[in-house]
């Protein structure tokens, strides 16, 4: 169980939503994410890249099927902070 | 309460939910469609079915080998399917602790009845061979749709 803490840059709709998306799987491409939250290439952009220089996510750019694809995953710390912010929020609530 | 670190009771509630609803979009990108459902979980009913029964003829041992290895394919092929769509799956065993114990308890669950299935059979009566084949395939069949990934998805997910 993580400990419950606040993040106040996971607390941004986005940022939460991307988190919340990659908490279940081992990796997702940046367009089906982008499909996901419904927002423009720039917007996600912005988001990832707060979220990569906090360590909370990585980008691996690989070529399949003759087309480069970014896939986004979750780290160890991205994890806890997602948890503990999950936590934090439901503590909040009263849950 | 700080403003710029907390948030209040609406907005966290708010963004509780706005998070339950993201991680439950992701988990129903795992769920495989109605029909691959149900042709999966037909293969593992029959699989059980023709192992127990196995020893009896070299044509039920037949038949176990090719509906064991028709449902390892199907499996592989929707995992291929999901990382050629941009989804890449998590191992069964290294997601969060509770989604591998309940991965872990559903895949004993499976490895009891099956082996249940076979020694009643053996022993008792044929009809035991399908009756472990029933509980697989519907195991099978809520698993894939409800248990994609070791979570619950239920319709008003709530990170619970």
């Amino acid at each position: 169980m993580a400990k419950a803490c606040f993040d106040p840059l996971i607390h941004a709709h986005n940022r939460l939503q991307i988190c919340a998306l990659l908490e279940s799987v081992a990796e997702m491409e940046f367009s089906v994410v982008k499909a996901q939250l419904s927002v423009s290439d720039s917007v996600l952009s912005k988001h990832v890249k707060a979220l990569e220089q906090a360590g909370y996510i990585t980008l691996s750019k690989r070529t399949s099927l003759a087309r480069q694809r970014t896939w986004l995953s979750l780290t160890r710390d991205g994890e806890l902070a997602y948890l503990g912010h999950v936590a934090a929020l439901r503590e909040i609530v009263g849950l | 309460m700080n403003k710029d670190t907390k948030a209040d009771v609406d907005a966290a509630r708010a963004a509780l939910a706005l998070s339950g609803k993201a991680k439950r979009q992701a988990l129903v990108l795992l769920r495989p469609p109605i029909w691959l459902n149900g042709i999966i979980s037909l293969l593992a009913a029959a699989a059980t079915i023709t192992s127990a029964q196995a020893s009896h003829s070299s044509l039920w041992t037949f038949f176990a080998l090719s509906t064991s290895s028709a449902l390892i394919a199907l499996v592989a092929g929707w995992s291929f399917y999901l990382k050629l769509s941009g989804v890449s799956v998590k191992s069964p065993l290294g997601n969060n602790s509770k989604s591998t114990a309940r991965n872990l308890a559903l895949a004993l669950l499976s490895a009891f009845i099956v082996l249940l299935g076979y020694h009643l059979t053996q022993q008792e009566s044929w009809q035991f061979a399908y009756l472990a084949g029933l509980l697989i395939g519907i195991l099978c069949s809520v698993g894939l749709h409800k248990l994609p990934a070791g979570e619950w998805i239920s319709q008003d997910t709530n990170n619970g």
